[in-house]
């Protein structure tokens, strides 16, 4: 058994845990797709007369949105990470080396990106639907906006959570780095501070 | 063995090199382990040493037959080389039937089992068990403590145990005391019969204050 098996099983048996990480990463897609393909959506830009004002304007409110996804992200990766201490420590033990574990969780990450990003897309084709129509209703035009998905809007959302999926690898790493052998003599983990997410996860549990 | 507080597990981890310490030396084969760099620590440590935790520390996401092997195929062994260590090990602690079972369905003595059939299979100079029975009821802890005292016979490989439990300690071959820190005596088993040892572990330990739990 190689280390890309295991990636697989780990995703594959460790579902429940993955879930709270995958809840966010989801919502991330479907939250910035719905505004990105709203941007480029062409029954919208048909019918406005002032389509860069209009495109400017989405456009600012989803970098906005990104950078709000980026630390929820973070944040329920460092969540599931600080979980996952543990099984680090003990692959660290016996012998991996941080890069390699590093290595198997970008794997995972992209794994998941993947999943969450065909789900996210078509969760947020149809937000950006119902979006569009109250954008339609409120600006007293009565068109009729198609379910549709934009490419530009799909390659935009690709794109951007590659980043994402690279920038929680990298802080993945970091936390790896920081792993202590020593906790792993230390019956059950303690929790600190993570007091939102704690309840969440009680609750789920 | 010793009381709460008196330093066992920081001695190990010391010996185990998996924390620093400010004076002293560890020597384990002849090599002074505190000359090694990290990446030699780290193949010295995987190669020469097992470990075994209160809690087990078992993956999950693996059955325990891969559990076991984890060791083996992070160091990238052939699967007939990984079949061949497995079975005495397997074997001699008796988990034969249930190594294609992941760790969720068997029970605490089976896992502890198998995560003394992981520290084993490397082969190492030396197996590190903190608290081994600590999790586990009366029963099987006999039964683990027997098993770990015949994997000592058969695979001569040297078992150091840290247990608050005399009776658990009357398993081994040698026991010492520490207390604050410091070591305050020490038994040899010898000839006797463990029954023998195990009331003058006792004797020891009241004699010491015997504030045990």
């Amino acid at each position: 058994m190689n280390l890309l098996n295991m990636t697989f099983r780990n995703v594959q048996r460790n579902f429940r845990v993955y879930t709270i990480y995958l809840f966010a990463m989801i919502t991330g897609v479907m939250v910035h797709f719905t505004f990105s393909s709203l941007m480029y959506n062409q029954d919208i830009l048909d019918v406005l007369n002032n389509k860069e004002s209009f495109q400017t304007g989405v456009s600012i409110a989803s970098v906005v949105i990104f950078l709000f996804i980026i630390f929820f992200i973070l944040y329920a990766n460092s969540f599931f990470m600080k979980q996952r201490k543990k099984e680090f420590g003990l692959y660290l033990l016996l012998g991996m080396k941080e890069s390699q574990i590093t290595r198997m969780v970008f794997v995972e990450n992209l794994l998941i990106g993947s999943f969450s990003l065909v789900i996210g897309i078509l969760l947020g084709g149809l937000l950006s639907k119902f979006f569009g129509m109250a954008l339609m209703n409120l600006m007293q035009y009565d068109n009729v906006i198609t379910l549709n998905f934009p490419y530009q809007a799909i390659g935009s959302t690709i794109i951007l959570f590659l980043l994402l999926a690279i920038i929680a690898s990298i802080q993945s790493f970091f936390m790896i780095s920081r792993v202590q052998l020593v906790e792993l003599f230390h019956a059950k983990e303690k929790w600190k501070n993570r007091y939102l997410l704690r309840s969440l996860w009680q609750l789920y549990r | 063995m010793g009381p709460s507080g008196s330093g066992k597990t920081t001695l190990m981890n010391v010996l185990s090199t998996i924390d620093k310490f400010s004076g002293g030396e560890v020597w384990l084969e002849e090599q002074a382990l505190l000359d090694l760099n990290k990446k030699a620590l780290r193949t010295f440590r995987q190669e020469r040493m097992g470990f075994i935790f209160q809690d087990y520390n078992l993956l999950d996401t693996l059955t325990i037959k891969e559990n076991i092997l984890l060791p083996l195929s992070l160091r990238k062994f052939s699967s007939d080389e990984m079949e061949r260590r497995l079975r005495p090990v397997i074997q001699a602690l008796n988990i034969e039937e249930i190594q294609d079972k992941y760790p969720t369905e068997v029970s605490g003595g089976q896992k502890q089992r198998a995560s003394s059939a992981r520290a084993i299979i490397t082969n190492p100079a030396i197996v590190f068990a903190d608290e081994p029975t600590g999790a586990l009821d009366s029963r099987s802890a006999t039964q683990l403590l027997e098993q770990l005292a015949s994997l000592n016979e058969t695979f001569q490989t040297t078992i150091l145990m840290i247990t608050h439990d005399s009776y658990a300690a009357s398993f081994c071959k040698r026991v010492i005391f520490l207390r604050d820190g410091g070591i305050v005596n020490e038994l040899y088993k010898g000839d006797q019969s463990q029954s023998d040892f195990f009331d003058r572990i006792l004797h020891i330990q009241s004699a010491m204050g015997g504030n045990q739990r």
